[in-house]
């Protein structure tokens, strides 16, 4: 009796241990099917390694015309480890690695067998893709060598890759594009668009565990997208080379130069150019170049625009119809405005009284004239007006550190009555170069104002996002933009021979400006402009010159003219636009 | 020797055949361990063929993706060698090499301007005529070119198809 009870007291309990036990194992199996193929392996915390990174390619940075002006190329670092290999496997490397590596076979020799004990020596660093590509055909070899004394074990030979930016025009644009170094820093257009062009690193990670290993936490790398410019490199070298070479720094000694070409239609910008510069690939060279050479001239200086500003004041009065384009004056060579005398700069030669047109204003920069027009202006409608083509605040072209311009307004504690005097004849305000370009491209383009771009296409694999022209607002009616083209054509075919170019007609003003704190040439320091725009009647193109400290020499007209004729001359010849033989003359 | 049929006749205690029930429990249980030893051996069966499948794959995916990597190097190299050979620099150097050089824009001496539609002027009206004439026999050249182009063309549309 005794007994029975107690073998049904085991079964009960063994039935309850296999009870147990099955209700884990079934657990257990459930677990390991669940993880075997739901479970993804993000979500196990404590199994997943560190992974690797899968870096991004930068992308490329490409001219109008398709060409790369900064583009991801490879290089190559070999590792070896001598203490994983034998004297024959020494004796095997070393004279297909001399030759590939171009060096001598004892120097190999002797810098594989001196460091035996380390883990690794560094026989090459920065080497070419294409001694990147024998180095992987001679890896290949030797780890499929029969002779097993001579096969390599895989780690004993390392070729690990890395990208650096190239540029294959070698500088081209260099202020456009900008520069990245190895501590980041960015500058231009790899700045601005950085998050662009960087793309997004991949990661392969493996989980681990005690029972299992397997692929897992795969994030695809993302390589970055390429950015096609506006910039049309054949424009853009003779620009820079114009600055350069044929007339520009170097000639007129000039310490800075820039030349800015504009599609008035639609801000593209086909050139910006700026001297001194940088070669973005030797960053060696860096620490010898002047600090200038690393800022855009075009949108990050700012000079008084003087003479090239008085057509613009008078635009802003026709618009605002307080003058009609018959307007004639009397110019007795001076004026005063609010306390102040403003006297034109050619009163020495040119007779004290006589009665001027609203050309004669812009042929020969008369001061008087520009007063007395924003004198009947007055400040509200001048100064709305200046808003309106954009001065005082960015253009908001696609590039970093563009500035503004400094003007005092009124309602600023400084500011006085004369200030609308200086401002009329663009003096007591400083613009940008880009500021500049783009207000004459609003008078080229029938009243609009766009904003300058550099950046047409953004490419990232088959997806391509096009920039549309951006309209900001309209300026001026067509009337008086057409009206003030007719005078600085007028001006151009009368006073500025240097700036002609047979068998187009171009509007156009010279402009010899001063920067900030420097009133009086020569002796202080001066700068020579010149802006137009044309061939009439399309005015498709917008070409400023502007050269900064250039004595001996500093007359817009003798300096900047000639440059910006040469200029108009090629874009004519690489636009493949005909010369009309009725404008000859002009 | 007879049988006294008035005797009980003896039977033997013979126990009817019963089963141990602890017997009966051993046989349960090896029956549950066999059948416990064989899922746990499917599940494993399962499962190594499942994590060696897997594996192979991942190893399948590591190499593609090691070669994939070794592509995308490539493809960068090759990008910046095209750059390269495209550069201005490599082309003003060719040209130079074949006897050409760049002419500045404002070389009034070594630049000619043709205008279109030709209109010779009277000094000029040989070479008009010559250009002219020239003109006339390229247009009459393309003509028959095309001609000759729509005949063969007819001509092997009307071919038997294995010709």
């Amino acid at each position: 009796m005794m007994n029975e009870t107690l073998e049904s007291g085991q079964q009960r309990r063994i039935l309850w241990l296999l009870i147990v036990v099955a209700i884990a194992g079934a657990y257990l199996y459930i677990l390991l099917v669940g993880w075997q193929l739901f479970v993804r392996g993000d979500d196990i915390p404590g199994l997943l390694d560190r992974g690797s990174t899968i870096p991004a390619v930068r992308g490329a940075i490409l001219d109008a015309t398709g060409h790369y002006l900064a583009v991801n190329t490879v290089q190559y670092e070999l590792d070896i480890t001598p203490r994983m290999l034998s004297g024959a496997q020494i004796e095997r490397l070393v004279p297909s690695l001399a030759v590939i590596l171009k060096r001598q076979e004892k120097d190999l020799y002797t810098e594989i067998t001196n460091s035996n004990k380390s883990n690794y020596v560094v026989l090459g660093r920065e080497l070419s893709a294409q001694t990147g590509r024998e180095l992987f055909a001679l890896e290949k070899e030797l780890l499929n060598d029969t002779d097993k004394g001579i096969k390599f074990a895989m780690n004993a030979f390392v070729i690990a890759p890395s990208s650096s930016r190239a540029y294959p025009d070698d500088g081209i644009a260099a202020q456009v594009i900008g520069l990245i170094n190895k501590q980041d820093v960015k500058t231009g257009l790899e700045a601005r668009y950085d998050n662009v062009l960087s793309g997004v690193d991949g990661v392969r990670r493996n989980l681990s565990g005690q029972f299992f290993t397997r692929a897992g936490g795969y994030q695809p790398v993302q390589d970055g997208a390429d950015l096609v410019l506006t910039i049309d490199r054949n424009i853009q070298a003779e620009a820079e080379w114009l600055l350069l070479e044929q007339a520009g720094v170097s000639e007129t000694k000039s310490i800075r130069g820039t030349i800015v070409v504009l599609d008035s239609h639609t801000g593209a910008v086909l050139a910006l150019a700026s001297s001194p510069t940088f070669q973005p690939g030797r960053w060696q060279e860096w620490a010898d170049q002047p600090k200038s050479a690393f800022i855009n001239t075009a949108v990050s200086s700012q000079y008084e625009p003087r003479a090239t500003f008085m057509p613009l004041t008078i635009a802003a009065a026709l618009e605002t119809r307080v003058i009609s384009t018959e307007l004639t004056y009397v110019d007795s060579g001076e004026m005063t405005l609010g306390g102040q005398k403003f006297i034109n700069w050619d009163l020495s030669t040119r007779p004290a009284v006589t009665t001027a047109t609203l050309t004669d204003t812009i042929t020969t920069s008369r001061a008087v004239g520009a007063v007395y027009i924003a004198s009947l202006m007055g400040s509200p409608r001048f100064y709305e007006m200046v808003r309106r083509f954009g001065f005082g605040e960015p253009t908001g072209i696609d590039l970093p550190s563009e500035r503004a311009g400094d003007m005092q307004l009124p309602g600023s504690p400084n500011w006085v009555l004369a200030f609308l005097g200086f401002h009329s004849i663009g003096r007591a305000l400083t613009v940008t170069p880009i500021q500049l370009a783009a207000a004459y491209g609003a008078l080229a383009n029938d009243g609009v104002l766009m904003r300058p771009y550099l950046v047409s296409e953004q490419r990232s694999g088959a997806e391509v996002t096009v920039t549309q022209p951006y309209r900001v607002r309209r300026v001026v009616s067509a009337e008086v933009a057409q009206s003030v083209t007719r005078m600085l054509a007028e001006a151009v075919a009368q006073g500025q021979s240097e700036a002609l170019v047979p068998g187009y007609r171009f509007a156009g003003i010279s402009s010899t400006t001063g920067k900030p704190g420097f009133d009086n040439l020569p002796r202080g320091v001066p700068t020579s402009a010149y802006i137009g725009y044309g061939p009439l009647p399309q005015n498709r193109y917008v070409v400023l010159v502007w050269f900064d400290e250039s004595p001996p020499a500093y007359f817009g007209n003798d300096v900047a003219a000639p440059v910006f004729g040469k200029m108009v001359r090629y874009l004519m010849d690489y636009m493949g636009i005909a010369p009309d033989a009725t404008n000859e003359v002009n | 020797m007879s049988q006294d049929r008035n005797q009980v006749p003896y039977i033997p205690n013979v126990q009817p055949y019963t089963i141990n029930p602890t017997t009966q429990m051993e046989y349960r249980r090896l029956a549950i361990i066999a059948v416990g030893l064989v899922l746990a051996a499917l599940a494993a069966g399962l499962y190594l063929r499942q994590a060696s499948t897997v594996a192979t794959y991942a190893h399948d995916i590591r190499e593609l993706e090691v070669r994939k990597e070794k592509l995308r190097y490539e493809i960068q190299a090759l990008r910046a060698d095209s750059g390269r050979l495209g550069s201005l620099e490599r082309l003003l150097a060719a040209a130079q090499q074949m006897g050409y050089h760049q002419l500045a824009a404002s070389d009034d001496q070594n630049r000619q301007t043709v205008t279109y539609p030709l209109q010779p002027s009277s000094g000029d009206r040989g070479l008009g005529e010559e250009i002219s004439t020239s003109a006339k026999t390229n247009q009459a050249q393309e003509a028959n070119l095309f001609r000759r182009l729509w005949q063969r063309f007819q001509a092997w549309l009307r071919a038997d198809p294995g010709t």
